[in-house]
């Protein structure tokens, strides 16, 4: 591979988008927090999008953006998804509706999901949680993408999830 | 809290129509001017023509959110407002207080100094009138 690459970070509000890439970035993240006013269960959200890099062992360089989550920031999706490699699918586990929050995000980067290589990685799985929702809404959207579980707060579960993606783009 | 004040803008909208009013009056050429919140929600807006309110609101939001980072980047401390000057008017993003926004436009004959004179006198205004209505704690 030649670097730089851009990888996008998307999911709905609090998933943990921006802990994520604070979690593996080796620079200081670049973040556009601002105070949240509707109650999403903590005090600020990211309004435009959070940046930061993380350089592979054979010197690529990738280049972590992470999204609004709200919908109404969609037109931030459209500039940060634009020739971005992989998608990096961010579902919170304990969420009401896994399934429309994955179909949302699917939606807003089909482009992105269609061109690129992408994965789903679900933070919160409560124990025996059936996912099958998950691949419910794959299947019906045609795509054929990993599923992995992830703590964004765990530098090593990002990382992980990164091999995994990264070997998917090795290969696609 | 943070219930309380959505509760006090989803009411306050048409309180800030006088103030608007008023900036429309010093700067003429002003064709809209928005009050949103900083996570992107229009508070109240007075728009000529078919301007997605929403869309804007969230645009509003992310302006500042990337013009705040920037400054932080660069070392140049807090930003006080964003001007955008293009081919047909002007935009003016000013921050009003930590929770709101106010993002105003004008066609190019108004000049950017008084465009940004009104703006952040009508922020003061806002400000003043959010908290003779909204003590805070």
């Amino acid at each position: 591979m030649i670097g730089p690459y851009k990888i996008v970070f998307t999911g709905p509000t609090g998933v943990g988008k921006t802990t994520a890439i604070a979690s593996i970035s080796e620079i200081d993240p670049v973040t556009t927090e601002m105070a949240a006013v509707e109650d999403i269960g903590k005090a600020t959200t990211t309004a435009a999008l959070d940046y930061g890099e993380l350089t592979l062992d054979q010197g690529d360089k990738l280049k972590l953006y992470g999204t609004p989550g709200q919908p109404r920031f969609r037109f931030m999706w459209q500039i940060l998804g634009h020739n971005a490699l992989a998608v990096v699918f961010m579902i919170n586990g304990e969420a009401d509706d896994v399934a429309a929050d994955l179909q949302c995000y699917l939606e807003g980067f089909a482009e992105a999901a269609a061109n690129g290589v992408g994965i789903v990685a679900v933070n919160r799985v409560l124990p025996g949680q059936d996912l099958e929702p998950v691949y419910q809404v794959l299947e019906a959207a045609g795509l054929c993408l990993p599923v992995v579980m992830m703590d964004p707060r765990e530098r090593k579960d990002v990382l992980k999830m990164m091999d995994a993606l990264l070997t998917l783009m090795e290969f696609s | 809290m943070a219930g309380d004040l959505i509760a006090y803008l989803e009411s306050s909208g048409s309180r800030f129509e006088p103030i608007f009013d008023l900036l429309r009056s010093r700067a003429t050429d002003v064709y809209g001017a928005m009050v949103a919140t900083t996570d992107g929600r229009s508070v109240f807006e007075q728009f000529e023509g078919d301007l997605s309110p929403a869309k804007v609101a969230a645009m509003t939001s992310s302006t500042l959110a990337l013009a705040e980072s920037m400054a932080r980047e660069c070392g140049q401390k807090q930003c006080r407002f964003v001007i955008l000057e293009n081919d047909k008017g002007l935009v003016v993003v000013v921050r009003i207080s930590p929770e709101l926004i106010l993002m105003t436009l004008s066609r190019r004959a108004t000049s950017v100094g008084l465009l940004l004179a009104c703006s952040r006198a009508t922020a003061r205004l806002i400000v003043d009138k959010i908290l003779a209505d909204y003590p805070r704690p």
